[in-house]
């Protein structure tokens, strides 16, 4: 059955919207902490962060140092810095002050994007007070999944209705809690129920890109759950309800082409099947149809055109093995991740969407659902941060070395720990890249394996409706 | 017969593949992958550590600092164009605002305008707010604060505030010390 819409899109999409630093700064904060906001806004967020910790560390900051830590922890969230994040959010959670819900969120929400599961239920059950509604949508979302993903279903749908309670304004994390919920009482057992909240998703018509994908997949889901009950006519009302150029559409042509299939109306098939099969082949759903067109047209006793079907599906693996072929010699020769890395800020996302607009050298074609994996992007991200920090350690290097007012000793040490800093990051970037590149390599192994199967099997079946040939009109 | 083989083949990868569809994700070797964001974060985490001693490396002594930072919040009755500081009377900082430093500032922020040494001992700091009323008759508007001060004993921190509100008929221009 389906399975639960992770918030981690929903949560880069939506970064920064729930900043420790509020819209408007208070008055009552030292000067020091919001000119860390001044300069955030205005395109400096990296120097505000130096300077706030820089304070921190030189006691300045020591009788404001709740909101000093909760904006410090937040921004080097936001600069990927996980691990002091981490140090500093766990001590403002700790002390207990007005700033520590906060704090415990945003632990939460660290803890849930790099998987740690537990850590990061065990963060959101410390929060005592109230958030505001938009932090409490998001908690109770994640919290669900959580809870939906270590089988503790009761208590996930007791979060998830929380979310759902009440809501009659519009907002993502309530339409991905909608869906999740449904999952949930999919797996209790309650399947009418999830259906009736499926149907209330797949019933939206509206131009909301979040919407209309959570729409499309609600009907691929129910579409699916009918056609493994049998009842293939809802099945096929379902997958016709999917958009035909959405990002799930291509399981849905080929879902609905099986559910016609399956009522033996290999005509009706063939329209979803011909239609999928005309896409980009690198997709296996395409490859998928190319081999079932020819299988329909084989059930309505077209051989001819069986057979011209299985010969095009050849020629096309043929030349898919050599596009792999090609992405492996760019993801060989550093190509790749040139390209990726290039185009890629270290606050991107690289989702379904985006893709089909990176260049040709990044492989994306083929390559797509390794890219869009969280693991991958981390990998990249921390790549192009590698990249980036070297450039920072070329700068220091020589501001240091033209800095007089610095005392020697002191001028010895910063360029000493910048140096090896320096051979450390060089030898990170060379791992980060070779470790990318076996990803990508064992993914395009598979794919490798995968269409020389399928062309086997495609020889095979031509070679059988030869010898059928053969057998029943004789040679001529 | 023949048929029935082919066809069965073929739905059988259709099924295979759709069950792998289903799943969504590439699987990733966790180890290394794990092992290497890691190690990754460690080393961003030790370069903020090398930007942050390289700050404190580069600013005065704490007792000898003199810091000046100006706020304000936003009112129809001055446009604040610039703020001028001089200390014992020579010029320490001048600055023009942008229309993004000026909306930033009435967000609540505030603008380190300067980070001083002084030697220590007794100084004299003259901070003015250039801008424009438009209901004065004259609009170009110059508004001056005095402050005496002592310095190397402890860091000074203080702010140019430039603070309204509706019961005052005029904004007022202050200069707060924080310690």
């Amino acid at each position: 059955m389906a399975s639960p819409i992770r918030g981690i899109a929903l949560l880069m999409a939506l970064t920064g919207l729930l900043l420790a630093l509020p819209a408007v700064a208070s008055s009552l904060l030292d000067p020091q902490i919001r000119a860390v906001h001044f300069e955030a806004r205005l395109g400096e967020p990296q120097l505000a962060m130096t300077r706030l910790q820089a304070a921190r560390r030189q006691g300045f900051l020591d009788h404001q140092a709740q909101p000093a830590d909760l904006l410090l922890g937040d921004m080097l969230l936001q600069q990927g810095l996980d691990l002091p994040a981490e140090a500093v959010l766990r001590r403002v959670g700790k002390a207990g002050d007005e700033q520590a819900d906060a704090a415990w969120l945003q632990l939460g929400r660290l803890h849930y994007r790099r998987g740690e599961d537990e850590a990061a239920l065990a963060a959101f059950t410390r929060i005592r007070g109230s958030l505001s509604r938009v932090a409490q949508q998001e908690r109770l979302l994640l919290e669900g999944e959580l809870l939906l993903r270590s089988g503790r279903l009761a208590e996930a749908e007791q979060r998830l209705r929380a979310l759902l309670k009440g809501r009659k304004k519009r907002s993502d994390w309530v339409d991905y809690g909608r869906f999740n919920l449904a999952v949930v009482l999919f797996r209790s057992g309650r399947e009418d129920e999830a259906r009736e909240l499926l149907l209330s998703l797949s019933k939206q018509n509206t131009k909301d890109t979040t919407l209309r994908t959570l729409s499309d997949k609600a009907n691929l889901t129910l579409a699916y759950d009918r056609l493994e009950a049998g009842d293939i006519d809802a099945a096929t009302g379902f997958f016709k309800k999917g958009r035909l150029s959405g990002p799930v559409s291509n399981t849905a042509l080929m879902g609905l082409g099986r559910a016609w299939a399956a009522q033996e109306e290999y005509k009706k098939a063939l329209v979803p099947w011909l239609r999928l099969s005309k896409r980009d082949s690198a997709d296996p759903w395409v490859q998928d149809a190319l081999l079932a067109v020819p299988y329909g047209f084989g059930k309505l006793n077209a051989y001819k055109q069986a057979l011209q079907y299985y010969q095009q599906a050849l020629s096309v693996f043929e030349v898919e093995l050599e596009r792999v072929g090609k992405v492996e010699e760019q993801v060989d020769n550093g190509d790749m991740l040139r390209t990726l890395a290039t185009g890629f800020g270290v606050d991107d996302v690289l989702d379904r969407d985006v893709l089909p607009a990176l260049p040709k050298a990044s492989g994306a074609s083929h390559l797509w659902q390794l890219f869009s994996t969280h693991e991958f992007q981390e990998l990249l991200r921390s790549y192009v941060r590698t990249g980036q920090s070297l450039k920072k350690i070329t700068r220091w290097t020589s501001q240091v070395k033209a800095d007089d007012s610095l005392p020697p000793a002191s001028r010895e040490a910063l360029l000493n720990r910048a140096a090896t800093l320096e051979t450390r990051l060089t030898t990170l970037s060379g791992k980060l890249q070779a470790h990318m590149q076996s990803l990508a390599l064992q993914e395009l192994a598979q794919r490798r394996k995968r269409i020389q199967a399928y062309s086997a099997e495609t020889r095979f079946s031509i070679a059988q409706i030869y010898d059928y040939a053969a057998k029943r009109w004789g040679e001529k | 017969m023949i048929r029935q083989t082919v066809f069965s083949l073929c739905l059988l990868a259709l099924t295979g593949s759709l069950c792998a569809q289903e799943g969504g994700q590439t699987p990733m070797p966790a180890v290394g992958t794990t092992q290497l964001l890691y190690e990754a974060g460690q080393l961003f985490g030790e370069m903020q550590e090398l930007a942050v001693e390289l700050e404190i490396a580069r600013q005065p002594p704490p007792q000898d600092q003199l810091l000046v930072l100006v706020s304000l919040l936003p009112d129809e009755r001055f446009e604040l164009e610039a703020v001028q500081v001089k200390i014992n009377g020579d010029f320490a900082a001048f600055h023009e605002y942008s229309a993004a430093e000026i909306e930033a500032l009435a967000q609540g922020g505030a603008h380190r305008l300067l980070l001083k040494r002084l030697p220590a001992g007794r100084h004299e700091l003259v901070a003015r707010w250039i801008g424009k009323a438009h209901k004065a008759k004259q609009e170009e508007m110059v508004r001056e604060v005095r402050w005496a001060f002592r310095s190397g004993e402890t860091r000074r921190v203080v702010e140019l505030e430039l603070s309204q509100g509706e019961e005052q008929t005029f904004p007022h221009f202050f200069l707060r010390e924080w310690n």
